[in-house]
């Protein structure tokens, strides 16, 4: 009896029709390359800002692709490196982390590291300017290469834990960051390299004295047990290329075949750096490492330096209109001068910051669409929503307790301080949500899975991203669907059910937050058969 | 010629460019670039096609002219070339010592070029000595030099004191000969119009000496003593000289005396005021000693009055800025008032739209409302109307002899300095555009 259940159970299984996965989630940029050279060019931030607030601006104008896309002619250009389910599939750039499987606390706690790096002796290399942001790359005991700077004394931690906790989320997020650490620093542990090089007059290049050392020491905040503390980021694994520009390509890496500034993971960043409040998302804070992995040798893309993030401003806490206008916005200046005060920016009237160690960062005056960085970035501009909607499932794929957890790994000595960031941050996360899942936008159903039956039926099943992630009531949802050019079907459930097709079928998907009164963007879903397998060959939103 | 290497560097920069097919390679270049060529054809994902890139050709047009830009800026940052450029006008690392050029626009009282020197923290007491130079136009030089002692470190007193000189072949004085008067006594301020331009020989050495005593934090009250010595010619230059019955002209007269000031400041920011309000009070009385031809005949008493009052609209930034200013010379009995120490009203004196020394007389009168609002994080738009009258005796100010100007500017500030101020103001005698590097206000 049991081997004929058994035999009946297999071939009911074998018989069954069944979803097939064909879709690239893994791209190939990692083939073996020649070593590239160390791109100087994305260091300079007076070039890259003053390129993209004006020469950028209006070159698009002489641009027939965006001129046409301005009017409408053509429609938005969409990212270049995404699969038929309008994914981007993991790469050298990205991993997709959180987003996709739930990480654990302690994951997300310990971020891209390895742990805190060893305790001193430590050798200094070389020195850093000793004017703002002062610090140098050391050696530890273990050999591994440290890059230390220091808070301003007036808001020790501020700049340590926009690192700290920045690069986690980004970490978790799927980018390639450096792991980021609060380490305390004896001084009488600190050796001097005989080589040691440090920025003179100039940025002329001498030899580093200890009296250089003790200066740069000597600006060094303390923690409240009086020792003095830097901020510590472990050097990258791989010989440094120099930045990523985020437009156009690096014509020596074969591997990079897709103009960086319709790459998904980069035009979406938008959505996590305006979460992160990260206005300093410029070519000069990412670095390409040639790295070896796998026997191959290929360059691999990180992001770096994320102490403009959260209430900081690298060494001074943000400004008000940080995170709302470009460092020169001729758009705002021009509806400032014309309104003649009339236009009251939200974040003229913003709370003044209350805590050193965090800096200004709120929630009240933050609008995920209108968000902006110091500068222009082409990848950000380019963001669609298709863009942003991938973007926002990253960012509220991370739960209340996450977010606690993550904040958890900062400084923070002011009562109240960590409990105000971890608020903000759960609010910020909110409003992304509220804006990038709205119906009227994009249709947020996601995770289309199948279940077959005996009868050789199907059930297509699906998330509601907006509804799993809070931002829309389920009690007034409501979905209708049809069949090629069939007749509308209403539904509550989130499931479809549907038979075995013969031919390619199209699906589509409508969702209302208003019990059926008004329907969203709609949603379309390509299926194939072949015999028994079932293909999901299209997401289209 | 132009329009190929245009070409060339279009295409080079569009990437449309093979280089292969230009140059020599050798076969392991070949080679490898056949590898690089198949790694990007086993690629999963590439970007746009031909005709795309096709249609974004002419945007590359702006990178001709950028390319060679951005190399200099890079080079700059890379060298450092600001802080070596900024280094030429300081003699020491702390940047208080040191000189710099100046430059003064058509719209300034002296036009030309000169050089100052300074040093803003002597003795480590923030002392400031200040000494400058300027050559211009109409054989104008102007020599000054200060010496100011701040209010320091728990010591209430400051004292300041200031020479200058100055030498002018065209100095500016609108007036015409009364012809009811026998002596040409010049018709003057608001009964002048722009025809009555005049040119004269100006040469003067003056000095003040200021001292005084911080009172409250924001009461200051200063004692001061004022001298100077003066000539005046008559030119015949392309504009006519002043009437001969100006007092003073053709003459040299020796002026010495001194005066008392007040200045109570209650703004809540002196760079940047949103509220609060500012007064400015000074008595003077001059005579002129009789050590030279002038005799004793000149002596005046001189006061002004300068109210700012500043009244918040909305915070930031958002501010009705009224001032009023009077000054007012009145004559020692019967002694005379050199006609070049008369109050003046122009774009300088705050009457924006109207020329360089445009209304004298003895006494003047200004009101002026200015609506500033935020446009950037450090700058500020206005909108503002001004009206002010030159008047001989306090009887005779009219509402009829006001004269208005409108307009409106930005003014320029970084977080911790007022650096320029752009303003237009136009008025009945035409629009004029002003670019200062500070203002009275």
């Amino acid at each position: 009896m049991k081997k004929w259940l058994a035999v009946f159970l297999l071939g009911w299984v074998i018989l069954s029709p069944y979803p097939s996965f064909g879709v690239v989630t893994q791209d190939n940029d990692d083939f073996d390359i020649p070593e590239p050279a160390f791109r100087e060019e994305g260091e300079y931030i007076w070039s890259d800002g003053a390129y993209l607030m004006s020469i950028y601006q209006v070159r698009k104008l002489f641009d027939f692709n965006w001129v046409l896309r301005k009017t409408h002619i053509l429609s938005k250009e969409g990212a270049e490196n995404i699969n038929e389910w309008d994914e981007a599939p993991n790469s050298t750039w990205f991993t997709n982390r959180h987003g996709k499987k739930h990480m654990n606390r302690e994951a997300l706690a310990q971020g891209p590291g390895l742990g805190p790096p060893s305790d001193g002796p430590w050798t200094v290399l070389k020195g850093k300017a000793l004017g703002i942001n002062p610090g140098f790359v050391l050696k530890d005991s273990k050999g591994q290469i440290l890059f230390i700077k220091f808070d301003p004394p007036e808001n020790p931690g501020m700049g340590t834990n926009a690192d700290i906790i920045a690069s986690r989320f980004l970490h978790a997020a799927g980018y390639n960051v450096p792991a980021y650490y609060m380490v305390p620093i004896d001084p009488d542990l600190l050796k001097l390299s005989p080589e040691a090089t440090i920025p003179g007059k100039y940025k002329v290049k001498r030899k580093m004295t200890r009296k250089d050392l003790e200066e740069i020491l000597a600006k060094a905040p303390r923690d409240t047990q009086g020792r003095i503390f830097g901020n510590a980021s472990v050097g990258l694994e791989g010989i440094p290329k120099g930045p990523f520009n985020f437009m156009g390509i690096r014509k020596d890496d074969p591997n990079d075949t897709v103009v960086h500034e319709n790459r998904r993971e980069l035009r979406s960043l938008r959505v996590i750096m305006a979460w992160l409040n990260n206005h300093d998302s410029r070519q000069g804070n990412s670095m390409d490492m040639y790295v070896e992995e796998n026997g191959k040798r290929f360059l691999k893309h990180y992001l770096m330096d994320f102490s403009g993030s959260l209430g900081s401003a690298n060494d001074i806490p943000k400004e008000k209109q940080q995170g709302h206008e470009y460092f020169f916005d001729p758009g705002i200046v021009s509806l400032s001068l014309g309104s003649i005060g009339a236009w009251i920016k939200p974040w003229e009237v913003k709370d003044p910051n209350l805590y050193p160690e965090i800096g200004l960062i709120d929630w009240e005056t933050f609008e995920p669409e209108e968000w902006r960085g110091s500068y222009p970035n082409p990848a950000f501009e380019k963001m669609t929503v298709r863009d942003a909607f991938w973007g926002s499932k990253i960012v509220t794929a991370f739960t209340d307790q996450d977010i606690r957890t993550i904040v958890n790994e900062g400084y923070f000595p002011t009562p109240g301080a960590k409990e105000y960031l971890i608020q903000t941050l759960i609010q910020r996360r909110d409003k992304i949500g509220k804006i990038w899942f709205d119906i009227e936008k994009i249709n947020p159903l996601d995770n289309f899975t199948f279940e077959s039956d005996s009868q050789g039926g199907l059930t297509l099943f699906f998330d509601d991203i907006a509804i799993e992630r809070g931002d829309a009531d389920p009690q007034m949802t409501r979905y209708r669907y049809r069949i090629g050019s069939g007749l509308f079907n209403e539904i509550s459930q989130k499931k479809i059910p549907l038979s075995l097709p013969d031919n390619p079928i199209e699906i589509q998907i409508q969702t209302s937050r208003s019990s059926g009164k008004r329907w969203g963007k709609p949603l379309f879903l390509l299926l194939e058969s072949n015999k028994r397998i079932v293909e999901l060959k299209e997401i289209r939103r | 010629m132009k329009r190929t290497i245009i070409f060339l560097s279009v295409i080079f920069l569009t990437g449309f460019f093979p280089s292969s097919g230009f140059s020599v390679t050798s076969p392991e270049e070949s080679a490898e670039k056949e590898e690089e060529e198949a790694i990007r054809e086993k690629r999963h994902f590439k970007s746009k096609g031909l005709s795309e890139r096709f249609l974004e050709i002419p945007k590359y047009i702006l990178e001709v002219p950028w390319y060679p830009l951005k190399h200099a800026l890079n080079f700059s940052e890379r060298h450092d070339l600001v802080n070596r450029a900024i280094d030429v006008f300081y003699f020491d690392e702390e940047r208080t010592f040191g000189w710099f050029p100046r430059f003064s626009s058509s719209n300034a009282e002296v036009k030309g070029v000169g050089g100052s020197i300074f040093h803003h923290n002597l003795f480590d007491r923030e002392q400031q000595a200040n000494l400058s130079f300027t050559y211009g136009e109409g054989n104008q030089v102007v020599t000054e030099a200060a010496y100011t002692i701040p209010v320091f470190g728990g010591n209430p007193y400051f004292f300041k004191s200031s020479l200058r000189f100055m030498r002018d072949d065209e100095g500016e004085f609108f007036a015409r000969p009364d012809p009811a008067d026998p002596l040409g006594k010049p018709i003057l301020g608001m009964d002048t119009n722009k025809d009555d331009f005049k040119n004269y020989f100006i040469r003067r050495f003056g000095g003040r000496v200021t001292a005084g005593r911080q009172m409250a934090p924001t009461l200051n009250l200063s004692t001061h003593i004022r001298g100077f010595t003066a000539r005046t010619n008559s030119t015949l230059g392309p504009f006519p000289p002043p009437p001969p019955g100006s007092e003073g002209l053709d003459e040299e007269i020796d002026m010495l005396g001194g005066g008392m000031g007040l200045e109570w400041d209650r703004r809540d920011d002196s760079l940047r005021p949103f509220k609060g309000s500012f007064i400015e009070a000074e008595v003077e009385g001059l005579v002129s000693p009789g050590s030279n031809d002038a005799g004793n005949r000149f002596g005046y008493v001189q006061y002004s009055l300068n109210g700012q009052h500043y009244i918040p609209v909305y915070r930031p930034h958002r501010t009705l800025v009224f001032l009023h200013t009077l000054r007012r010379v009145d004559p020692m009995g019967s002694r005379g008032i050199p006609f070049y120490e008369l109050p003046v009203l122009d774009y300088e004196h705050l009457l924006r739209s109207y020329d360089l020394n445009r209304f004298q007389n003895r006494g003047v009168m200004t009101f002026n409302l200015e609506y500033r609002y935020p446009i950037w994080a450090t700058w500020d738009a206005f909108i503002f109307g001004d009206a002010g009258q030159a008047f001989e005796k306090y009887s005779t100010l009219t509402l009829p002899a006001f004269r208005y100007s409108a307009g409106g500017g930005v003014r320029f500030m970084s977080k911790d300095s007022l650096l320029f101020v752009f303003q237009v103001a136009t008025g009945r005698e035409g629009i004029r555009t002003i670019f200062s590097l500070g203002q009275v206000f």
